[in-house]
């Protein structure tokens, strides 16, 4: 005799799909929609940014102040630092233009967007895009908080246990090294940065893109500010130099800040990232310089003053 | 790690050729099955019964035979079993480490052959057997895991270091527990299959419990599978 559809054990299959659902359901119920171990990193570049910008599509669209950037943003502040009012995308090996389309995409309007522009030369990050925002499955993810990438179980996981271990750092101090003395030890790891940055970028395509973005960000209201964040001899390096004067002609009047070198130790590990103390000391200058306000959560424990 | 590999190699192809299977016989053809538990195996000619069977059919039927097989003798044979084995390493790429790996496996499946190790047993020898052929398996994963085999010397540097305790950083003992967790899901839902295999005359009632309890099984673990989505990665034999 032959088998039909009509003849198929569907309650063997409704077993399977009720067992499943009251799976999610109860990891649902279980599991903190915020939990302090969020933003605890986890190996691996593809898989941390995919967490990075999944956590803003999911729970950080209404935040009124975004920062947008790459690894070089990790540290500005570290990330328990951050104010409850601001949201960051910062992607590793990434750039700003990333996020500013994961903004576009989510619809999302920010009151305040910082941009990176140290990095702006990368493009936009197009498989980060196609895994995060997977057709209809992102939009399901929205609404089962257990089937996001930020809930999946074995990041949890890794998180807690990893958070178990290190724990969160809520007062910096500046290293002890003077900034000099610093950058001297640091020599070897900024002379890589500055011989890629020496190459000879068509900065034309990534400004384009750039720009496009930025355009519609403030026709919807959006205050864009620009900022760079590098060494100075990295910010001296002439294409960079000529993409911050373009970005300016293009948006007469905007806000584009530099790290005042003259105001506290920027220490750098390599010319780009900073250390946390110094991190959490150019967020709080950003800030104050934009006249955002914000509770901070972490206090920089102060060192003797000058000459760095 | 390299244990890791290995179970990751396993559950990729296997994984994949179930796939391929469930997919053919929703058509109606039914392939034959491609892996038989290969790490059980006790021998490297019996991993071979096991490990890929479709490839290792062929091998054996158009290069192995048509070299003339075991037929002209035990240096011949040995040979023939080296470069059977080598072009089936090349088979996956044409790349050293390829060749290298089937060439470990072909030394391998001569030496077998020398000694009469090949065929397995059913004594208390197989309990030793069995985890001896998986360490030699899983050293020639090394061999294919490499991005280059000049790396080879990089790996050997590694395990000249000392010993670190994974659970010093906070890494190490996220990735331990993570493991850990891994293993005794997969350990959950394949320890009953594997039970009802090896006990086939089990009592009818037993079935019966696992065979009822076998859909909510496949929920629990369908939302598990569910609930750890995240970075698509191509499966590692889509390559070959």
């Amino acid at each position: 005799m032959h088998s039909s559809i009509f003849s198929f054990d569907f309650s063997a299959i409704a077993k399977i799909v009720g067992t499943a659902a009251a799976t999610i359901l109860l990891a649902w119920a279980v599991v903190p929609g915020e939990l302090p171990y969020d933003e605890q990193p986890v190996p691996g570049a593809e898989p941390l940014n995919e967490l990075i910008v999944e956590r803003y599509i999911y729970e950080a669209p209404h935040k009124p102040v975004v920062m947008l950037g790459s690894s070089i943003l990790t540290m500005i502040p570290p990330s328990n630092c951050r104010p409850d009012n601001v949201a960051s995308i910062y992607l590793q090996a990434g750039s700003a233009i990333t996020g500013l389309e994961v903004i576009r995409r989510v619809g999302a309007r920010p009151s305040v967007v910082f941009v990176e522009v140290t990095t702006a030369i990368m493009g936009e990050d197009a498989k980060l895009l196609g895994t995060v925002f997977i057709p209809l499955y992102w939009r399901i993810r929205l609404a089962v908080p257990p089937l996001r990438h930020n809930r999946n179980w074995l990041v949890l996981l890794y998180r807690l246990k990893a958070y178990e271990r290190l724990g969160p750092a809520y007062s910096f101090q500046w290293p002890s090294q003077g900034l000099a003395q610093w950058n001297e030890a640091r020599a070897a790891h900024i002379a890589p940065i500055l011989q890629v940055y020496g190459y000879d970028y068509n900065i034309d395509p990534p400004l384009a893109e750039l720009t496009a973005r930025v355009r519609e960000l403030r026709h919807a209201g959006t205050r864009v500010i620009f900022y760079d964040s590098a060494d100075p001899r990295v910010r001296a390096i002439s294409w960079l130099r000529n993409l911050r004067e373009k970005l300016k002609a293009a948006f007469p009047g905007v806000e584009m800040i530099e790290a005042p070198e003259e105001e506290a130790p920027m220490y750098r590990w390599d010319g780009l990232h900073f250390v946390d103390a110094s991190g959490l000391w150019f967020f709080n200058y950003l800030m104050r310089r934009a006249g955002i306000p914000f509770t901070p959560k972490c206090e920089l424990v102060p060192r003797a003053p000058g000459p760095w | 790690m390299i244990i890791g590999y290995s179970a990751q190699i396993f559950a990729d192809f296997a994984g994949y050729s179930l796939i391929a299977i469930g997919i053919a016989k929703l058509f109606g053809y039914r392939l034959p099955d491609n892996f038989n538990q290969p790490y059980l195996a006790q021998s490297i000619t019996d991993f071979w019964r096991r490990w890929h069977m479709s490839l290792s059919a062929w091998l054996r039927e158009y290069l192995y035979f048509t070299l003339g097989g075991n037929r002209h003798g035990a240096a011949r044979t040995y040979l023939n079993l080296m470069i059977v084995m080598g072009l089936g390493g090349l088979w996956h790429g044409a790349d050293w480490k390829f060749a290298v790996w089937g060439l470990w496996h072909g030394a391998l499946l001569a030496i077998e052959r020398f000694l009469g190790l090949g065929e397995p047993g059913r004594n208390l020898l197989a309990v030793i057997r069995i985890p001896v052929t998986f360490v030699l398996v899983t050293v020639g994963w090394l061999f294919f895991r490499l991005t280059h085999l000049s790396d080879i010397g990089v790996l050997i540097q590694e395990f000249g270091k000392p010993w670190r305790d994974v659970y010093s950083t906070s890494t190490g003992t996220a990735n331990v527990t993570s493991i850990f967790v891994l293993v005794a899901l997969v350990a959950m839902f394949h320890l009953p299959t594997a039970w009802l295999h090896a006990f086939p005359r089990l009592s009818t009632a037993i079935k019966a419990v696992t065979f009822q309890l076998r859909p909510y099984a496949l929920g629990f673990l369908l939302a598990v599978i569910l609930m750890a989505s995240g970075s698509r990665h191509a499966f590692i034999y889509f390559q070959f």
